[in-house]
């Protein structure tokens, strides 16, 4: 079987040479290892052409290592003609016939039950038509997967990962999809991406393609198809593909070093979730023997290396997944719908809510927080009503203190860049988006590598009502909600004026004994109400079921005064931190004799005293599980 | 006249006074730990076997939880190691739990600064509030005494507050007012105290708050001026401040 030559079309002279750096773009983020990558971006490929969401999707990577390397005589098939081309890109280091002389080690990746390249091969130019072997062979930078239709990639540049792992810059990738032309079932394509370059006269564009040659002027390099070519491909690069099974595999020939045990932790950190839900299945073709990834396998695997302080932090955080996806309705807390993006300290959160966030982290170490969302598009018509969407935290006290980065999942894809998000001490914390238009604007503000959520994206900008504010929303939710769960947020700071102020009372420290008493289960209520009082206004307060009493004293001239009212905080002013989710006046039950209510607002009420003797305001309906403020002054009248 | 305030406890919820809490701290290098040192809970009547949990708070790393145990076993002596060199920074809270699953908090203690190596904390605690376009606000509650209010909008509102541009132009107003708070004060019980403390924090030659006329307004501004004054002197807050200028210009 005998192969075409690589193909590479004519520049000419006056062409714009716009060189290919998508592959340099990924060695310079922040990613620990090649592998991750690697695997971020195929196995995001795979995710996306899923048949469905019941049927899991298998992958198989190859590592072929040395021991099954292709020999030199079967890789010269494919590679002989590239020579000349890679020789002739002087700014490409590599001694290009001392590498083709020595066994190939290549990778191989195959994706199954998914849908393969769909579309039309022969397209040269993008169509309204959803195309995907057009976008995964012909361009660079496009992609035609929309942002918040539950596609984890966006940018079309993922694709070059294969290429830059390749020390060819040079791939191959072979299809089956459905068709109704048995003929356009499977197709094989291979492409490079080198430089522009010069071969005596003649000047050569950058990307070659391996195929079936076409004239440029009138169409592209087309696929082979006919089985003879496929099936010889497949035998020389260990593929398992059979005819019917329609999916991607995607070749790598001298592939760049490979660690076999990188490739393991990086597939589970970020696709393990995915595994234990039982939509990804892996099987890890090593030259040791291979691995099966499964949702029965995947603890097992991850207990043998649990000596790793890596691997343990990743079981923690799936194990935290596994609780998520088997917790019952009881155990989630839902924060009221937040309508428009604002700081977390704006939110109006009763303090029940709050209360039941701490009770719920310090008895069970857990809380699954679900916090539903309205979103408004920027330049959408009045008549159309603001979008819903979801998001959820999850937050588990770990052994330990140390500060933990929160993880944060958009459409099953783990975004984890160091700009997102500070740590927490001792709390792991998960952030996952739900679908539709928050999908869509986490989406639209990532870059090419999914890493970050940025809001000066132009595919963000401008896009989304408060988008900035909405972005910043949700990276901080998992700080915040483990503020709210520790029943604060901010604290005081007693250190900065230390040297200003010293404390005069300070004395050095004495050690008492603690001498608990033995009490009932909740400890000491004795169901009296205790009431503490200062100050000057000669009033004298009492509790009441649900509320209070006011009186005067007797002698006093007081004749008008402001009431205020407010449940008992941590810190601060309680009066000014009174919120219209506490209460308002208008929903209590005010009585007052010997006077009259002169206005009501907020959490304020204005009296006009007549009688001093018989003034008494009652006021009633506050809720009796909170500590309650309150605050007379003598006024002028309103 | 000052204004009454109540406080009606419906929840039964303790209120841990902050003097039966001592919290010191030790750092070396990058290492510290913290021990509770003081925690005297006899008038509390909590349950024996209530569960006992320190917090902290840094702004670099937030939160953490240590959980110190059940009342009756407290090893006051134990140290509890600090993740980050932040420990001088750090701000505590106890909660004392109701034993079983509830989560209920029986009795808290808020805003503890950790002692290190002796040094006394400031009387005067930074709060870090939304503070709209200003940029810092002196409050002053019955309860918890004075507590300078810093935008947290600022960028970096704790080296704001140790820069001698802003201690210069803005302490002594904020001695003055607090100054003028003492000299007014009738208050009894632990808002006395905090009074109490305050005027010692502010004895300096020449000023003797033993000769303020209470019911004399003028008296008691001549007090809080003669404050004002004496602090900034004290601090030579007025020749730093020309100094810091005069770098700033070079």
């Amino acid at each position: 079987m005998t192969f075409n030559d690589w193909t590479f079309n004519n520049s000419r002279p006056g062409d714009t040479k716009t060189e290919v750096t998508f592959a340099e773009f990924f060695n310079t983020l922040d990613f620990n290892k090649q592998e991750e990558y690697l695997v971020r971006e195929s196995f995001q490929n795979s995710g996306d052409a899923a048949l469905s969401d019941v049927i899991p999707v298998k992958v198989r990577i190859y590592v072929s290592g040395n021991e099954r390397a292709v020999k030199p005589s079967i890789a010269g098939k494919y590679f002989k003609s590239l020579l000349p081309h890679l020789e002739a890109c002087q700014d490409i280091p590599g001694d290009w016939k001392v590498l083709l002389d020595g066994p190939c080690e290549f990778l191989a990746i195959e994706d199954f039950n998914t849908k393969g390249l769909t579309g039309d091969e022969t397209a040269g130019m993008h169509d309204s038509e959803q195309n995907h072997f057009y976008h995964f062979f012909r361009t660079a930078g496009r992609t035609d997967k929309q942002a918040g239709t539950g596609k984890a990639g966006s940018w079309g540049v993922g694709k070059f990962v294969y290429i830059m792992s390749s020390q060819l810059r040079a791939m191959f990738g072979y299809t089956v999809r459905e068709h109704s032309d048995a003929s356009r079932r499977q197709l094989l394509l291979g492409q490079a991406a080198l430089r522009y370059h010069k071969i005596g006269a003649s000047i050569f564009s950058n990307y070659g393609y391996f195929g079936i040659p076409s004239d440029p002027e009138v169409g592209v390099t087309m696929p082979y198809n006919e089985s003879a070519s496929v099936n010889q491909f497949k035998k020389d690069w260990s593929l398992k593909r059979g005819d019917g099974q329609t999916g991607l595999s995607v070749v790598v020939p001298y592939c760049r070093d490979i660690e076999p045990d990188n490739l393991l932790f990086s597939i589970i950190k970020e696709y393990g979730g995915r595994i234990l839900k039982g939509r990804l299945e892996v099987e890890l073709d090593l030259p040791g023997g291979t691995i099966e990834l499964t949702k029965g396998s995947l603890f097992n695997i991850i207990d043998s290396h649990a000596n790793d302080e890596e691997w343990a932090d990743v079981r923690s955080l799936l194990s935290l997944l596994v609780d998520r996806d088997s917790a019952k309705a009881e155990d989630w807390i839902e924060l009221p719908r937040i309508t428009k993006a604002s700081e977390w300290r704006d939110l109006p959160l009763s303090d029940d809510l709050k209360e039941a966030l701490a009770s719920r982290f310090l008895s069970h170490g857990t809380v699954f927080v679900r916090v539903p969302v309205e979103i408004h598009r920027e330049r959408s018509d009045a008549s159309r009503s603001a979008e819903n969407s979801t998001f959820e935290v999850l937050l588990r006290q770990e052994e330990g203190s140390d500060p933990i980065a929160p993880v944060f999942y958009r459409d099953g894809l783990r975004i984890s860049g160091k700009q997102m998000g500070n740590k927490s001490n001792g709390v792991r914390t998960v952030f996952i988006s739900g679908g539709g238009i928050l999908a869509e604007l986490l989406t639209n503000a990532e870059g090419p590598a999914h890493t970050e959520w940025q809001p000066n994206r132009d595919k963000f900008k401008g896009k989304y009502r408060r988008g900035d504010v909405w972005l910043k929303f949700c990276k901080n939710a998992p700080r915040r909600i483990v503020e709210l769960v520790r029943g604060t947020n901010e604290e005081n700071d007693y250190q900065a004026l230390a040297d200003l102020f010293p404390d005069p009372e300070y004395q050095a420290s004495s050690t008492p004994k603690p001498k608990p008493k033995t009490r009932g289960e909740d400890g000491g209520t004795s169901g009296d109400v205790v009431v503490e009082q200062s100050g000057e206004v000669p009033v004298r307060i009492s509790a009441t079921d649900g509320g209070f009493i006011l009186r005067l004293d007797e002698e006093t001239d007081v004749e008008h005064m402001l009431v205020e009212m407010a449940y008992a905080r941590v810190r601060g002013n309680t009066f000014s931190k009174w919120s219209p989710a506490d209460f308002s006046t208008a929903t209590l039950e005010v009585d007052v004799a010997g006077g009259d209510i002169i206005s009501t607002e907020k959490n304020q009420l204005v009296v006009h005293v007549a009688n001093t003797a018989k003034f008494k305001l009652r006021v009633r309906g506050f809720d009796s599980n909170r500590d309650l403020r309150i605050r007379a002054t003598e006024t002028l009248g309103v | 006249m000052r204004p009454t305030v109540a406080n009606l406890n419906f929840t039964s919820r303790k209120r841990i006074e902050r003097s039966h809490v001592r919290i010191s701290g030790t750092t070396a290098g990058n290492e510290g730990y913290f021990i509770l040192d003081r925690f005297d809970v006899s008038e509390y009547e909590f349950p024996y076997d209530a569960q006992l949990f320190v917090e902290s708070w840094t702004g670099k790393y937030g939160y953490q939880r240590f959980d110190v145990g059940r009342l009756d076993r407290l090893d006051l002596a134990k140290r509890h190691d600090f993740a980050s060199n932040d420990l001088p920074n750090a701000t505590f809270r106890i909660k004392v739990v109701a034993p079983g699953s509830s989560g209920k908090i029986l009795g808290d203690a808020d805003n503890i600064p950790v002692e290190i190596g002796g040094r006394p904390p400031s009387i005067l605690p930074i709060d870090p509030v939304d503070l709209d376009n200003r940029v810092w606000w002196l409050e002053i509650d019955e309860e918890t005494g004075p507590v300078l209010q810093m935008n947290q909008r600022l960028p970096d509102y704790q080296q704001i507050a140790r820069d001698i541009e802003f201690r210069a132009t803005v302490m002594p107003s904020v001695v003055y007012q607090i100054a003028l708070w003492v000299a007014s004060s009738t208050s009894s019980g632990e808002a006395d105290a905090k009074v109490r403390r305050w005027e010692k924090a502010l004895t300096f030659p020449s000023v003797d708050l033993s000769k303020v006329n209470v019911e004399d307004e003028d008296s008691r501004q001549d007090f809080a001026t003669r404050a004002a004054k004496a602090f900034a002197k004290h601090h030579d807050l007025f020749e730093k401040f020309i100094i810091s200028l005069d770098r700033n210009q070079q």
